[in-house]
């Protein structure tokens, strides 16, 4: 079954809310005011509670309260509070109940913050205005494995028990197996939500960057930022170990072995951060 | 480097990153030691976390200690990965996280094993 099939089969796609949707959509125009994106925020009585929570939490440590959205998009940053709000919207996913899964969501869950986390603070030593755009390519990079625990829960289980007698990659299996893999699968939903290219193109060669075209740097960041959560063991990934890395990749976001203990440091301290908020929401 | 709210900066820390506003504007440049001038004018500027070059946070264990733990958690650390020592870079991040790891049960940190 090919991507298209899967994503097309499945009745009830896991959905993210309107809002988010509508968010991505504003982001892609230069032109969004704070007011309509803070309005569209406000309709959403839970979502912009979650989004003061977060605001006001010590991940953020501001130190004055943030009592408004608009307050929050000021101090925050414009693509802070969407990507916030997106993500709110993937952990929603996550914490949702399917019949017969067969994957630890809440595992993959911090996992997945994990990966974020880190491709945040990597992407951050490579080009810091972009940080925040691979904190939020790190929630999305394995929303494919959700969509094959949903629609196909027992080939995935087939793929998990293969991994641990054999020494192939996951898509290897995935391809063999299902006859595709979670990064296709996952590009494919992400391009039904409409989600701009860069988030594209990271779902989509998280695990082999060097065929992306671009090989941008937030690719590369999610690719190294996905190896260091499992390096962590932040969370627990579906293909729990640290593959084999091409040594130019490190060297394209500037870290060598002498800055590489400094930055799991910095990894594992705004980790410890970000969960005290959510794993709260 | 650590990242630390404002409030918990005191005199004598210096910055691991430049320190900036909203607009992207530097306010204070990377290596600036903190005085107690700069970190009250950092809060009146709504300037919410800074990092900081951690001093040694060796100090409270042994070098001994940390190397016996390090040979405890090995195994467990090595388990992560396809193969920890197939380059120079992979050689480096077993042994950063290994010795994290170490240091972090050591402080009786919240690592905790999910192996």
């Amino acid at each position: 079954m090919d991507e298209n099939r899967i994503i097309s089969s499945i009745n009830e796609l896991p959905v993210l809310p309107e809002v988010v949707l509508h968010i991505n959509e504003l982001l892609k125009k230069s032109a969004s005011s704070i007011d309509e994106v803070a309005d569209l925020i406000e309709k959403d009585s839970a979502l912009s509670s979650k989004v003061l929570r977060l605001a006001n939490s010590s991940y953020y440590g501001l130190s004055s309260q943030v009592d408004s959205v608009s307050r929050a998009i000021i101090v925050l940053g414009f693509n802070n509070v969407c990507n916030v709000v997106t993500s709110i919207g993937v952990s929603a996913i996550f914490k949702e109940n399917y019949k017969g899964i067969g994957i630890d969501l809440s595992g993959l869950w911090i996992h997945t913050l994990g990966c974020a986390v880190a491709s945040k603070v990597l992407m951050s030593l490579k080009n810091d205005s972009e940080s925040e755009k691979a904190f939020i390519c790190g929630i999305l990079h394995d929303i494919g494995k959700i969509i094959i625990a949903k629609t196909l829960p027992s080939e995935q289980k087939k793929v998990f028990d293969a991994l641990k007698k054999s020494n192939k990659t996951i898509s290897e299996l995935e391809n063999e197996i299902i006859g595709t893999d979670h990064a296709k699968v996952g590009f494919a939903i992400a391009k039904k939500w409409r989600f701009p290219d860069y988030i594209l193109d990271v779902i989509r060669f998280h695990h082999i960057p060097h065929l992306s075209k671009e090989a941008s740097d937030i690719t590369v960041s999610v690719h190294l930022g996905n190896a260091i959560a499992k390096a962590l063991s932040l969370g627990i990934s579906t293909d729990p170990k640290v593959a084999i890395i091409a040594p130019d990749l490190w060297k394209q976001i500037g870290i060598d072995e002498k800055k590489i203990h400094s930055v799991i440091s910095a990894i594992q301290n705004e980790f410890d951060l970000a969960m005290e908020f959510w794993m709260e929401i | 480097m650590k990242t630390i709210k404002i409030q918990d900066a005191i005199k004598g820390m210096i910055l691991a990153k430049d320190v900036k506003n909203n607009y992207g504007q530097v306010l204070l440049q990377k290596g600036t030691e903190l005085s107690e001038e700069n970190i009250k004018s950092l809060m009146n500027r709504n300037i919410a976390k800074v990092v900081v070059e951690e001093k040694n946070d060796l100090k409270e264990f042994t070098r001994e200690d940390i190397e016996k733990t390090k040979e405890i958690y090995r195994a467990v650390v090595e388990q992560r990965f396809i193969n920890p020592h197939s380059d120079s870079m992979t050689e480096a991040l077993f042994n950063a996280v290994l010795e994290l790891t170490a240091v972090r049960v050591l402080s009786g940190g919240t690592w905790t094993k999910t192996e």
